[in-house]
């Protein structure tokens, strides 16, 4: 046997090791997510059968229908989305415009304003959630979709993420625009937007994510059944059907599909924009 | 000079500029002061009150701070934090590097594992918590494979490393994915210039990986200890911060104080407290990457 073809064994032996290891974890992380996805449609006997049914032995897909029927999910999956896409709305626009002004103009206050900006980026909800309720019930907005958008409409993360990007266009590129008659709100809608879509594409993602994840400013704010978002449509089921795990699998992996959809399609952008920020949602 | 030069309205294109360059951020800005910044300074007035949320706030001076130096409640509620964020961060690093370092020996894996890796941390808390909170019923799926017989929500030494497992669970692919870019950004050199000294994979990650990548897990240290302060959705759903005290964290503690019990000026206090933690924290995250730009 040659020196060449032993390296060669030992390099496939390293490879099977690595793909080994790699399956153990994954198969730990995917055995409760395969778990959620049988037992949503088993039953609540066969959640708990033992030996585990891996295998679900009939199918009862009415569990979605019951579960849909014993509460308004329609309306909280309604509320979710309308809070969701304006929360979007507003954090694309104000980042994209903001991140442009702190990336490429002078003027006086910037260095402050951008401090703003930072703070915003750090500090956790938590610490600022007991005033936001009073702020918020001071303005009449309990149980109402301005109390749900308003106060997250714009996020500090969103333009630092923007500006980071849009420092990265070539000033030189600007001023050959502006030369060519382009007044400043050209320059922004023709030439700076369209450069910047892979970064608003991501940020708009990652807020629509993180809105339609959130569970605690909801929880704060709403209280009316009408403005219920799904999370805390969920927990309320919850709440009224402690035991009928099946129908709260089933509600969970609906308010879970259209997270799972956007992730396989912008997975890509999702990891790396997380990755290098370091911060999620 | 171009700077000199009249444009319209009596103002000189470069201060049209910068009136341009206000105008983009105040919209971003200006909801950020009332909603964040102004919060911030209310968070601490109203931790010197006395506050009912029924009529006006009574200012007590630091009353709410020195009675919480005491407070059996909000230590236990520090504790139980602080061991939290090593109980997470610790295990979290070691099986993170652990993966990002089997992506890195054979790159064309990791794009079949990556994605499945991440896809917990995107999904709700509220989901991924009550499919843990059925998972590891005492009849559940847990007990039932592993042949246990372990009350892990509800006992007293089991319900905090409960929630541990279950968020290592759901960051572990995400925290991997930072230590990946951090190795990934050791030059190969270094790597080629030790094997033809006759070092072993071992003694590579030993002497080269580790040394350098500690930066990247200091940043996940950060971050998974800023997560710990926040964690709020699990013991909130899952133990309701019992049994006892057990899982009750800091967030959980302040949402307790400030919403079932109405103490707004004692619960402001373990914000701001929070947040002054939040904020060192922010400052060593961003010393980091600095450090790591350079």
């Amino acid at each position: 046997m040659s020196a060449n073809e032993s390296t060669k064994r030992l390099g496939l032996l390293r490879s099977l090791l690595v793909h080994a290891a790699l399956a153990v974890v994954g198969l730990i992380v995917a055995i409760p997510l395969y778990w959620t996805l049988i037992s949503s449609v088993t039953t609540n006997a066969g959640i708990f059968a033992t030996p585990v049914q891996w295998i679900p032995p009939s199918l009862h897909l009415e569990n979605f229908s019951q579960a849909l029927s014993a509460a308004p999910f329609g309306r909280y999956f309604f509320n979710s989305a309308v809070v969701g896409v304006v929360v979007t709305a507003t954090t694309l626009v104000t980042s994209a415009l903001a991140g442009y002004g702190f990336a490429k103009f002078q003027f006086p206050g910037r260095r402050i304003l951008f401090v703003v900006v930072l703070i915003a980026l750090m500090v956790p909800f938590q610490a600022i959630m007991i005033p936001l309720f009073v702020l918020a019930r001071q303005l009449g907005w309990l149980n109402s979709y301005a109390g749900l958008i308003v106060p997250g409409a714009v996020s500090g993360f969103g333009i630092f993420l923007m500006r980071q990007f849009m420092s990265k266009v070539p000033d030189a590129l600007l001023e050959a625009a502006r030369l060519d008659g382009c007044n400043e709100i050209q320059l922004f809608l023709r030439i700076v937007l369209p450069l910047s879509r892979s970064a608003l594409a991501a940020l708009a993602v990652l807020t629509f994510l993180a809105s339609w994840n959130n569970f605690l400013w909801p929880l704060i704010v709403a209280q009316n059944p009408d403005i219920l978002t799904v999370p805390l449509g969920i927990v309320q089921f919850r709440g009224s059907y402690f035991t009928n795990y099946t129908q709260i699998l089933a509600v969970s992996l609906m308010a879970a599909a259209p997270v799972i959809v956007l992730y396989l399609v912008m997975q890509r952008q999702i990891i790396e924009t997380f990755a290098s920020s370091g911060i999620k949602g | 000079m171009q700077g000199g030069r009249r444009a319209g309205r009596g103002l000189t294109i470069a201060q049209r500029r910068s009136l341009f360059g206000l105008l983009f951020v105040l919209p971003g800005v200006v909801p950020l002061l009332i909603f964040v910044i102004y919060p911030m300074g209310s968070a601490l007035y109203l931790s010197f009150t006395n506050w009912q949320l029924m009529g006006t706030p009574q200012i007590q001076g630091f009353q709410n701070y020195t009675q919480l130096s005491s407070d059996l409640q909000f230590r236990s509620a520090l504790t139980v934090t602080l061991e939290f964020a090593l109980g997470t961060a610790i295990p979290s690093c070691v099986l993170a590097l652990g993966v990002a370092l089997l992506f890195n020996a054979r790159a064309s894996f990791t794009s079949w594992y990556q994605p499945l890796l991440f896809l917990p941390a995107v999904l709700p808390t509220v989901v991924t918590s009550l499919v843990w909170g059925i998972l590891y019923q005492g009849n559940g799926v847990i007990n039932n494979v592993l042949g246990l017989n372990v009350a892990w929500l509800t006992d007293q030494s089991w319900a905090l490393p409960a929630l541990m497992i279950m968020t290592i669970w759901t960051n572990l692919g995400y925290y991997a994915v930072i230590l990946l870019a951090g190795v990934r950004e050791i030059p190969n050199d270094y790597y080629e210039a030790a094997r033809i000294d006759g070092a072993g994979t071992p003694a590579l990650i030993r002497h080269i990986t580790l040394p350098l990548v500690r930066p990247t897990l200091l940043f996940v240290v950060v971050i998974a200890t800023s997560n710990a302060l926040t964690l709020f959705i699990q013991p909130y759903l899952l133990t309701q911060g019992g049994p006892g005290d057990a899982t009750r964290t800091l967030s959980e503690l302040i949402y307790d104080t400030a919403f079932s019990f109405l103490n707004i000026g004692k619960a402001s206090a373990m914000s701001f407290i929070l947040l002054a933690i939040s904020l060192v924290l922010a400052f060593v995250q961003f010393s980091v990457l600095q450090s790591g730009d350079s």
